[in-house]
């Protein structure tokens, strides 16, 4: 009865608070949390459209993606491509240690909001510009290696097999290192100067330096961009679905379709909402496994001591 | 006072968000079951017995949602920014349609193409949709039309096609649209190419064989103006449409793998069928005359240009080709020709060919559905709305807008014109028995895939095949 009057009073005296938290939890609620609840439920029946009946199956649509290949497949790239994306993570620190020896000043700051650019600009209409600096017979960057290495290189770096992953990993990562080189300069000068200086006092060169002292510091920046960049690159779509042609079977021999490549090929193109669905939940448990492993794997949510 | 303000933004904020949800949950007339075969069982009651019972005086409101030409050409018109051509907006149509009928009043709106499916389907399910702009592959929210089309038969008559779909009982077909836009694919050949190398053009009689032929001997070094040139462009190797090229060839060389059963469980895909190979050996062939942007699927430009560079290409949007070839002063140095003749199959005689469409299609939740129709009839045939499609670039489907697109195109309306008159009624663009994008998952997705593959040429066409089948079979075990 205490207990009751206590959590009363409580609301009470909060009333204001929660007035204003509410907005937050009933936007949450109708624009996540159902459409969330609804996905688990659509990947249960079959739907061929939203709100035009459907029939509960059970677990058929999770047998239904388990049989074919090509789902596996999507599970395959998804994560080779998220992999290949953490390259923005060294790339970043490379460039974040180039400009902090600029020292601060006009020259930094030009180079930190130059790399930095790739981020703001439109997606859609870089991936249109890719598309030609990364073609075959004329592209941009092959002839740019054709002039450096004296022999005409044709790379279909979107339309080969054997290259189009790189392909869609030079754009993403050339979009993400302006992100990773902020995060990784600012960790950079939060580390103490007086382990440098005492560190030269001692003799240390500045490989020594970046080895002993730099990176041991950078490791909780380095988990934070291992963490979001494996979020964020398993759930890449966009980009690879312009740079394939609009071909949601993923170009050069499926090699670049990912899982919401696959269910969006059945939630617009083919619509079936149950496989779609159930495609998404595969997609989230994968995310949600992959973010445990790497909080634990870095100790990311651990309190430090 | 403040807790008050509060309290009451976000008491007004909680009853805005629950009535957008109320608004979804409640359509205003209960759709049919999604299994339930529409064809067989038209979700309400059937049209009334003659168009002229429609009362003149009663005030109605037709509400039209969707893409099609619509959204290119918005509410007051828009210049194409190659020809310089000015297309009319809608309002010039609907003033038009409203000279006639007063009482009508006709609302549009317009989503854009991406996600245009589920845009289309949330606006149909809200019960705010009388028609539907291209709408007929949407079949679960289509009313039939046979019955409308039984009904006037005088009106079937001046139509050159309609839109059929498989929907419920895949051995059965259903008119859930009706297109006011017409577009078959047809050739375009560059004269002065083939005169440079002493080809000599072909005429509308040519099998795919002729093409290739053509298009190996015009691929080299022009002996005119010492430039390259190629032999043929595929079309749409940037886009999915690029399966418009297996399209045509599948239905010239009468390959025809699908045999529809009541479900797409029952139906069965063969993919022995002795015709396939040939038509990958012929895409393969024919990849070999590209240039090699359009091998890439990058960068492609498929519009008619002064500096073209490709003895043949093809593609739908004959009369918006010809339209830029004028624009450009280059007309005369194109012919306009049907694709190859359709040399075994049902179809022999026929032009090969795809059909690219804007259609109509009536919500099956309308509650207006006979002043729908009447909207449809008349976008379709009368004199003012076929010259609005004409103004907009585009062919419309009766005989009275074939006459107009000769006044305007001369000798080169013939093309279309051929392809057009020589298709049965019901030809369906998108599930026949060579080709459906509709009832078998991965079989169409994948052909993408694989003829991307085929066409940059990582694969072989036995590969490409091979891959194709093996998707598909995947995608046809997994019903079972």
């Amino acid at each position: 009865m205490k207990q009751k009057k206590i959590s009363k009073r409580l609301i009470k005296n909060n009333l204001t608070a929660y007035s204003f938290i509410i907005v937050s939890l009933v936007t949450l609620l109708v624009l996540v949390y159902i459409p969330m609840i609804s996905t688990v439920d659509y990947s249960f029946r079959r739907i061929g459209m939203v709100g035009f009946g459907d029939e509960w199956v059970g677990l058929e649509n999770y047998r239904m993606l388990f049989s074919q290949s090509a789902f596996w497949r999507a599970i395959g790239n998804t994560i080779l491509l998220a992999v290949m994306g953490l390259l923005t993570i060294p790339v970043g620190f490379l460039l974040a240690v180039l400009i902090n020896s600029l020292g601060r000043g006009k020259l930094q700051e030009f180079f930190r909001v130059g790399f930095y650019l790739p981020n703001i600009i439109t997606g859609v209409s870089v991936y249109l510009i890719f598309r030609v600096v990364l073609m075959g017979d004329g592209g941009l960057l092959n002839n740019f290696l054709s002039a450096i290495t004296g022999r005409q290189i044709r790379i279909g770096w979107l339309a080969d097999p054997k290259f189009a992953r790189w392909g869609v990993t030079i754009i993403w990562v050339w979009m993400n290192m302006g992100y990773s080189m902020l995060m990784n300069l600012a960790n950079l000068q939060s580390i103490p100067t007086d382990l440098y200086d005492a560190a030269s006092i001692d003799g240390a060169n500045a490989l020594q330096k970046l080895v002993c002292i730099t990176i041991p510091n950078m490791k909780s920046c380095f988990a934070l961009l291992f963490v979001t960049g494996m979020i964020n690159g398993l759930a890449r779509f966009t980009d690879i679905f312009i740079l394939s042609g609009s071909d949601s079977y993923g170009g050069a021999g499926g090699t670049l379709q990912t899982i919401l490549m696959y269910v969006f090929q059945f939630s617009f193109e083919t619509p079936n909402y149950g496989v779609a669905s159930a495609g998404s939940m595969v997609l989230f448990v994968l995310v949600f496994i992959m973010t445990m492993i790497n909080v634990k794997l870095t100790g990311f949510l651990k309190d430090e001591v | 006072m403040k807790k008050l303000i509060a309290m009451l933004l976000a008491l007004v904020m909680v009853l805005s968000l629950a009535a957008c949800g109320a608004k979804q949950e409640a359509p205003a007339t209960q759709p049919p079951a999604a299994d339930a075969p529409a064809a067989d069982a038209p979700a309400t009651e059937p049209p009334a017995a003659d168009a002229s019972g429609l009362d003149p005086n009663e005030k109605v409101t037709l509400r039209l949602y969707g893409t099609a030409n619509f959204i290119d050409v918005g509410p007051d018109g828009t210049m194409d920014l190659v020809s310089g051509v000015e297309m009319p907006g809608y309002n010039e149509l609907i003033a038009k349609w409203n000279e006639k009928y007063p009482n009508v009043e006709i609302l549009v709106e317009t989503c854009p193409w991406d996600n245009w499916i589920t845009s289309i389907q949330t606006a149909v399910l809200s019960g705010d949709v009388d028609i539907i702009l291209h709408g007929a592959t949407l079949t679960e929210l289509c009313e039939p039309l046979d019955p409308y089309l039984e009904r006037d038969a005088d009106y079937a008559k001046m139509l050159f096609t309609t839109e059929n779909r498989r929907y419920g009982d895949l051995s059965k077909t259903m008119v859930s649209g009706i297109q006011y836009v017409i577009e078959p694919s047809i050739a375009y050949v560059d004269l002065d190419i083939l005169e440079h190398y002493g080809v000599e053009a072909p005429t509308a009689d040519w099998t795919w064989d002729d093409l290739l032929e053509i298009a190996q001997k015009c691929t080299g070094t022009d002996p005119v103006t010492g430039k390259q040139t190629y032999g043929v462009q595929l079309c749409y190797t940037h886009t999915a449409n690029i399966f418009q090229n297996y399209y045509g060839l599948a239905m010239a060389y009468g390959a025809e793998p699908i045999t529809y059963g009541t479900t797409p469980a029952d139906s069965t895909i063969n993919f022995q069928d002795p015709a396939l190979p040939r038509v990958f050996e012929m895409i393969d062939a024919l990849a070999q005359c590209c240039a090699p942007n359009v091998r890439e699927g990058a960068n492609v430009v498929m519009d008619l240009t002064p500096d073209n560079d490709t003895a043949i290409r093809w593609r739908t949007l004959a009369y918006d080709q010809y339209r830029k070839a004028v624009a450009s002063g280059i007309e005369d140095r194109f012919a306009f020709i049907p694709l190859p003749v359709v040399e075994a199959g049902d179809f022999v005689g026929s032009q090969s060919t795809y059909f690219g469409s804007y259609n109509m299609a009536i919500a099956n939740n309308s509650k207006n559905k006979d002043w729908a129709w009447e909207f449809i009839k008349w976008m379709t045939t009368d004199p003012d709305a076929v010259e609005w499609t004409v103004a907009t670039g585009g062919i419309p489907n009766c005989e009275y807008g074939m006459q107009l697109l000769e006044e305007k195109m001369g000798e080169k309306a013939e093309a279309p014109m051929q392809v057009l008159k020589s298709m049965p009624k019901g030809f369906s663009n998108t599930t026949n028995a060579w080709y459906d994008n509709v009832n078998f998952g991965t079989f169409s997705t994948s052909l993408v895939t694989v003829l991307k593959d085929l066409v940059y040429g990582t694969t072989t066409p036995e590969e490409a095949l091979a891959a194709w089948e093996s998707a598909t079979n995947e995608y046809m075990a997994s019903l079972k």
